[in-house]
């Protein structure tokens, strides 16, 4: 990784970390229920949210859902079609 | 007649001219057809227009009110945008489809009656198809015929429905119908409505078709489709808790499938699903700050999504390919569609000064304000993969990620990038505004987007997504796959059923056929001649290939279908009165 790569990561994760502090000081006007009011919550909403659908959607793509390009040509004779460009 | 003038006019008009005019001057009259939609839709007085009576029954044309007004708003503009993107398009027949298809959306937005909403609905079906089979590859003429049978189901279901409340009830008013009391009568138009708003699991045809259609054709067919489902649900089915439901599943349905999608505009196509599901559990919720939220929202999503489809499409013309896993590295040779590409990128996945934040949070507070609160949770959590799967994944993949591939570009015409620099520029009027949007919903609105907590919340969803994003970033690369949806039942189930059907058929034609020769009906076949002929010159003229196309993949598929255009239609037609003469004998 290159040094300004690595600064623009550091930059990106102060920010953060900015965010989280201001929701010790920003709290929801009204919070439907008990734990959204906690500091930190939606900031790990985010995160578990994108971790488990990457992870829970690839491993669907992995495992039963994911075919071939030309699955459903596949039987019939005609072999031009290629699919969406 | 001076405070309202039909915009399905405009486009009816219009789709003749084009059609009748020599060389390229008709290319022009689109935009003027919208423009002066646009004007109409401005001066329009709530009230009931052009009524008349037909076979004894009363149809109404021309029902203004605050509902329709917002939805043929954004319509109208959304036309003159999506004409300008296709300006450059030299095929009539496209601008004479996507002006009917246009018209049948008005014409459902204003329709008083179910009869007259059913004639604009089919109009748009077969509108639409036409837009997916103009694109003149094999590809596309399949999943045209996809598309057109699905939405026969979703027009037979409608019509079946809507006939059995005339039996019921006498009436064939389009108007609300009460939660507490639902007849079967009432599911089957909502099951009807729901073909074509996507609602799972009957959404198939959406992210099989869209992104087979023409560059130009996708992107009108984002806007209107399923947004006239969205109002026809709105009038006829606020309240239905069922649709809430359905709407929150919807929208972490599409956004997972978006996620592990390799072709940008099939991404698209399943965030529609995605977005449509807000509005749809918007209309389940069915409370005025969430009915507000659908409408807003519908207002909001054909804009980006609109500008979603005018970039990938761009895609898709300059280097003749959307699939990511070929893409890379093409910010600096097409920064313009970079640009507006992302502009509509974080509007649909809901940062603050840019159209998403100020609707999307609006349906999803009102769900939580209701005491939906898995509702709402499901929401965000669908608002995390939005923004992964189009605001960072997309975008990475395609503009940035891997070094050019040194792919040679077309040039991309100017007025393409005109139409999204219109799209941006309302997508953040509309962020920094919301007040010019919220003054068109239906309800008054009680909601204030920019508060220091709904800024806050979103940038700390938003960011931290960025941060998964950012550690699960080899994880996430595009592989050219194709992933199992609900239509693996009906293309491959319907073909082995076809097949063994092939035998008991093909008896029945062979009896027919020494039927026919004995009994002499040559003559009354040859009063048939004609239409013959205006199947094969004028339908097959305008869909040119087309049914050779479709024969070959019939004969081959299924040995029932004779795969011609012109039969289906028929088929369509006989089935559609099939129902009708059930359901009167019935009553």
């Amino acid at each position: 990784m290159s040094a300004g790569a690595k600064r623009l990561r550091n930059i990106m994760l102060a920010c953060l970390g900015l965010l989280v502090l201001l929701n010790v000081f920003i709290r929801p006007h009204d919070p439907h229920f008990g734990l959204d009011a906690v500091p930190g919550f939606w900031a790990l909403f985010g995160l578990a949210g994108a971790v488990i659908l990457a992870k829970g959607a690839k491993g669907l793509a992995h495992t039963v859902l994911g075919k071939e390009e030309n699955f459903y040509e596949k039987g019939s004779e005609d072999t031009r079609a290629q699919g969406a460009k | 007649m001076t405070e309202f003038l039909h915009p399905s006019i405009f486009f009816v008009v219009c789709a003749a001219a084009v059609w009748l005019l020599p060389g390229r001057l008709g290319r022009w009259l689109p935009p003027v057809a919208a423009a002066l939609a646009i004007a109409s839709v401005l001066a329009m007085q709530p009230g009931s227009y052009t009524r008349f009576s037909y076979l004894g029954l009363t149809l109404g044309l021309g029902r203004v009110d605050s509902l329709s007004t917002v939805f043929a708003h954004v319509f109208a503009i959304q036309a003159l945008i999506g004409f300008i993107f296709a300006l450059h398009v030299e095929d009539r027949w496209q601008h004479v489809a996507a002006c009917m298809y246009i018209a049948g959306a008005f014409g459902c937005t204003f329709a008083e009656d179910y009869v007259t909403l059913f004639i604009f609905w089919e109009m748009m079906s077969v509108a639409s198809t036409f837009l997916v089979w103009l694109r003149r590859v094999p590809a596309s003429t399949r999943a045209g015929i996809r598309y057109f049978l699905f939405h026969i189901l979703g027009g037979l279901l409608l019509l079946a429905g809507l006939l059995l409340r005339h039996q019921a009830t006498g009436t064939f008013a389009f108007e609300a119908a009460d939660p507490a009391a639902a007849r079967f009568y009432d599911t089957l138009i909502m099951l009807g409505f729901c073909v074509n708003a996507a609602v799972i699991p009957l959404h198939a045809w959406l992210p099989d078709a869209y992104p087979e259609a023409t560059v130009t054709g996708a992107v009108f067919m984002s806007a209107f489709t399923t947004k006239t489902a969205v109002y026809v649900l709105l009038r006829a089915f606020t309240g239905f808790e069922i649709l809430g439901i359905m709407g929150t599943l919807m929208t972490i349905y599409g956004v997972v499938y978006a996620t592990i999608e390799n072709n940008a505009r099939r991404i698209l196509a399943y965030h529609i699903v995605s977005q449509v599901g807000y509005m749809v559990a918007g209309v389940g919720v069915g409370t005025a700050m969430t009915v507000n939220g659908a409408c807003a929202h519908a207002y909001a999503h054909i804009l980006y999504k609109g500008l979603l489809f005018m970039g990938a499409g761009t895609l898709l013309y300059a280097a003749g390919t959307a699939k990511l896993s070929e893409l890379g590295g093409l910010f600096r040779r097409l920064p313009w569609a970079f640009l507006w590409y992302m502009v509509a990128a974080v509007s649909i996945s809901g940062f603050p000064l840019f159209s998403g934040f100020v609707s999307k949070t609006m349906t999803i507070t009102g769900a939580a304000e209701a005491h939906h609160t898995w509702l709402a949770l499901g929401m965000e959590f669908a608002a995390v993969g939005t923004f992964l799967s189009v605001g960072i994944k997309l975008p990475y993949f395609a503009w940035f990620g891997r070094p050019d591939p040194g792919i040679a570009l077309k040039p991309v015409p100017r007025n393409m990038y005109a139409a999204m620099a219109i799209a941006g520029l309302l997508c953040f009027y509309i962020g920094v505004q919301p007040g010019f949007l919220y003054r068109l919903l239906p309800h008054p609105v009680d909601y204030a987007p920019y508060t220091p907590w709904h800024v806050l919340q979103t940038l700390l969803l938003l960011g931290f997504t960025g941060l998964g994003f950012y550690l699960l970033r080899r994880k996430l690369v595009p592989e050219a796959k194709l992933n199992l949806d609900v239509d693996y039942f009906y293309r491959l189930i319907g073909r082995w059923v076809l097949a063994l059907a092939r035998r008991p058929v093909e008896l029945i034609d062979n009896w027919w056929t020494e039927f026919y020769n004995r009994a002499g009906l040559r003559g009354l076949m040859n009063v048939a001649g004609g239409s013959v002929w205006f199947d094969k010159r004028v339908i097959d003229g305008v869909v040119d290939g087309t049914a050779v196309g479709v024969r070959r993949v019939g004969h081959t598929a299924t040995g029932v279908q004779t795969g011609r255009l012109q039969d289906y239609l028929a088929i369509a037609v006989v089935l559609g009165l099939a129902v009708f003469a059930a359901v009167w004998y019935a009553g």
